[in-house]
């Protein structure tokens, strides 16, 4: 059997022979009537965009990227806080307590935002000035009204001072007065003593 | 009744009637016009009659709808040509998913399924509508891409200039997939030649 290969012609000549097909008669008919009767289906519906699976995972990767960075940026802020604090006031791990001299005088109270800044004019210098922050965040919250019930082991007096700019005062920091009690309580009985004596 | 003017205007004068007028008399002689050619170009590529005409009536669905999208410096055949071929595309995808023809998309490597010369009788060899049958049969079973071109070139009638503007490819490219269709229809009807 001899081989021949087809020539681009004579498959040109085979496609080309190929019969027409043809629309069904009706094919005008019915495609009025769907026109009419707003019969689309699918086709008025637009259409999805190839590229939104691409879209959807580089959205949630920017979202979530955008969460991480809020997150870290509030840590951050935080942290730096937190190391604010334990360099300017000292004392213990859960009560600030801030030692106001007799001489010193609050003239100025300022609270910006959850930051409260407190400025002390000292007789001896000219002005000093407490820039410390002192921030209202829960997670740091201790309860000062717990704390203040307890029995203070030294017998020092507490005196609560207000904060802020708020007219009403705010249980939130504590002055240490070293007033000797017994002393005190002592001399008043060795007087009463004495003038009963006396009296007598 | 279509005015007897609207048959002898061109594709674009029609359409930019019926764009600008919402002129059904244009929109008619357009599907007129091209209900023919579309059917037999999508039943080439699909194989299937009734799928081919319900292929047809939603490319002129859209075309009704989306009027507005032909742009003038484009041929109204390719925008046509072009909505009817996405369509033509997408439902050969859904039908080859359904009859789970192949899983690597590559129908060059299924065989053709010829019947045994011995059993044919002399009539039938000669028989136009055999060949039809056949050459329609090793058609189907050339790539997607390649037989749509293919189509379109040599039987459709289109130059090469315009299957690229259909296509959004380049000339050289629509050149070389019509030569691999052609190649692939070649080895696929030698047998008949064979004589």
């Amino acid at each position: 059997m001899k081989s021949k290969k087809i020539s681009d012609n004579e498959l040109l000549n085979l496609l080309q022979g190929l019969p027409k097909e043809k629309a069904p008669e009706n094919f005008e008919f019915n495609l009025m009537t769907r026109i009419q009767n707003k019969q689309f289906g699918n086709l008025q519906k637009e259409e999805k965009s190839i590229f939104w699976w691409i879209a959807l995972p580089s959205g949630t990767i920017v979202i979530s990227a955008f969460i991480l960075f809020a997150v870290l940026f509030n840590n951050s802020k935080q942290t730096s806080n937190f190391v604010n604090k334990t360099k300017t006031v000292q004392g213990k791990h859960d009560v600030i307590y801030v030692v106001l001299p007799e001489e010193n005088q609050i003239s100025e109270r300022k609270s910006i935002s959850n930051e409260i800044f407190v400025k002390i004019t000292n007789s001896n210098l000219n002005s000093s000035k407490i820039n410390q922050a002192l921030p209202l965040i829960s997670k740091n919250n201790v309860s000062l009204d717990g704390y203040l019930d307890k029995p203070i082991p030294n017998s020092y007096n507490a005196t609560l001072v207000s904060s802020g700019s708020s007219t009403e005062p705010v249980r939130n920091f504590v002055t240490k007065q070293s007033i000797k009690v017994q002393n005190e309580k002592a001399k008043k009985d060795s007087i009463k003593a004495k003038k009963k004596l006396k009296t007598k | 009744m279509l005015n007897l003017d609207y048959k002898i205007l061109s594709d674009e004068v029609l359409i930019k009637d019926f764009q600008e007028n919402d002129n059904l008399d244009a929109y008619q002689e357009l599907v007129r016009r091209y209900k023919d050619p579309l059917t037999n170009f999508v039943y080439r590529f699909i194989g299937d009659k009734e799928l081919a005409v319900d292929i047809v009536q939603d490319t002129m669905v859209k075309f009704y709808l989306k009027k507005n999208s032909y742009q003038t410096i484009a041929k109204f055949s390719t925008w046509l040509y072009t909505i009817a071929t996405n369509l033509a595309r997408n439902e050969y995808k859904r039908k080859r998913r359904r009859t789970f023809l192949s899983l690597n998309n590559d129908d060059s490597e299924i065989p053709l399924q010829v019947e045994d010369e011995k059993i044919l009788s002399p009539e039938r060899e000669t028989d136009n509508s055999f060949i039809a049958e056949e050459v329609q049969k090793a058609l189907l079973r050339v790539k997607p891409v390649y037989r749509e071109m293919v189509i379109l070139r040599d039987i459709e009638g289109f130059s090469y200039e315009e299957i690229a503007e259909m296509k959004k490819t380049s000339l050289g490219t629509v050149k070389s997939r019509i030569n691999r269709g052609r190649n692939h229809l070649k080895i696929m009807l030698q047998k008949y030649y064979e004589k």
